[in-house]
């Protein structure tokens, strides 16, 4: 039965009925696995813009008009199809780490911890950067609002 | 030559070196099969779609990993696959399980070999996946671990409970030491 097993996996092998996959699938998927990171650190950094909005104005002793309407605008804009996408996309990478690393001895829980807390590391460095405060108008009306609450409304 | 070896050379192009990865995993494979799906033809067929599935993956493979922890990974999930496939498939079938008179001894000694393999079908399939690498493949929860995805922990949490369960099973059916 072993022989034959053999020939018969060896002669698939030979036709070319069975290939090996070639190194950059591999590659391949870790990078699509980083880039779902990025996506997913991208929406946070959105939603962090949102809640410092949101606290701001619950905070602030005036009126707010501009954190308001920044509100307003940044939750009217919020790509929430990215968001069902990004969630989407967290299960298939939580699914892809465990598969192919030692991350499996993570309880899932633990696992989705981690990847939204690198995320929202990654949002934050991305908010307070200076690629997330390009809001020119803010910055020439005096800089009210620089800082997280603008940043990716901007882009 | 070892595992690592042979996938360098598999790799590097020399195909014919996989001839000896498959002469040596294809019978703990066939039994490890056996131990998920309780049909010998099936079983056959679970070895030699790991092991076409393993090859395909090879250049995927961690060496950091063991590489038998890695083909028993790939054989559990084309049995896994198969038993969800096929819900008619005998779950808790007995004497399908093969028991050597050394193992049966392994088993605290508390049963013998011909009853073993009975009790041991009849566990859930949760439990008797570890118990049955732990004793008939001789491997370490580490290992066990690598195979099942589940921590080292959890793998002796399993093994301690299945053999809980065994005597539970077999002083039901009247079997003693």
């Amino acid at each position: 039965m072993k022989d034959t097993m053999a020939n018969n996996i060896m002669g698939r092998i030979k036709q070319g009925d069975v290939r090996m996959r070639p190194k950059w699938h591999f590659v391949a998927t870790s990078v699509i696995a980083a880039l779902v990171t990025g996506l997913f650190a991208f929406v946070m950094a959105y939603a962090m813009s949102l809640a410092y909005l949101a606290l701001r104005i619950q905070l602030g002793d005036r009126p707010m008009y501009g954190a308001r309407f920044k509100l307003d605008t940044l939750i009217n804009e919020f790509p929430w199809v990215l968001v069902v996408f990004v969630i989407i996309a967290c299960a298939a990478l939580v699914i892809h780490l465990k598969r192919t690393s030692r991350l499996y001895r993570l309880r899932p829980s633990v696992l989705v911890f981690g990847i939204v807390l690198t995320s929202a590391l990654l949002g934050l460095l991305l908010t307070i950067s200076p690629l997330g405060v390009i809001d020119h108008s803010a910055q020439q009306s005096g800089g009210h609002g620089r800082g997280y609450g603008r940043s990716l409304h901007a882009q | 030559m070892d595992d690592a070896n042979i996938v360098a050379r598999v790799t590097a192009g020399d195909a014919d070196a996989y001839r000896h990865i498959i002469a040596k995993y294809h019978a703990p494979l066939v039994r490890y099969a056996m131990v998920i799906v309780h049909d010998p033809d099936i079983a056959d067929d679970v070895a030699q779609e790991a092991f076409i599935r393993a090859y395909q993956g090879l250049r995927g493979y961690n060496p950091r990993f063991a590489f038998s922890s890695w083909i028993y990974r790939i054989a559990h999930n084309v049995a896994i696959d198969i038993v969800r496939s096929h819900k008619d498939l005998p779950i808790d079938a007995e004497d399908s399980l093969i028991v050597d008179d050394k193992t049966a001894q392994r088993l605290d000694k508390e049963f013998t070999a011909r009853h073993v393999s009975s009790c041991m079908a009849a566990l859930p399939i949760k439990y008797r996946e570890p118990v049955s690498l732990y004793y008939l493949d001789h491997k370490s929860y580490a290992e066990i671990g690598d195979i099942l995805h589940i921590s080292v922990s959890v793998v002796g949490v399993r093994v301690n409970r299945a053999k809980q369960k065994l005597r539970k099973i077999c002083s039901e059916r009247g079997v003693r030491s």
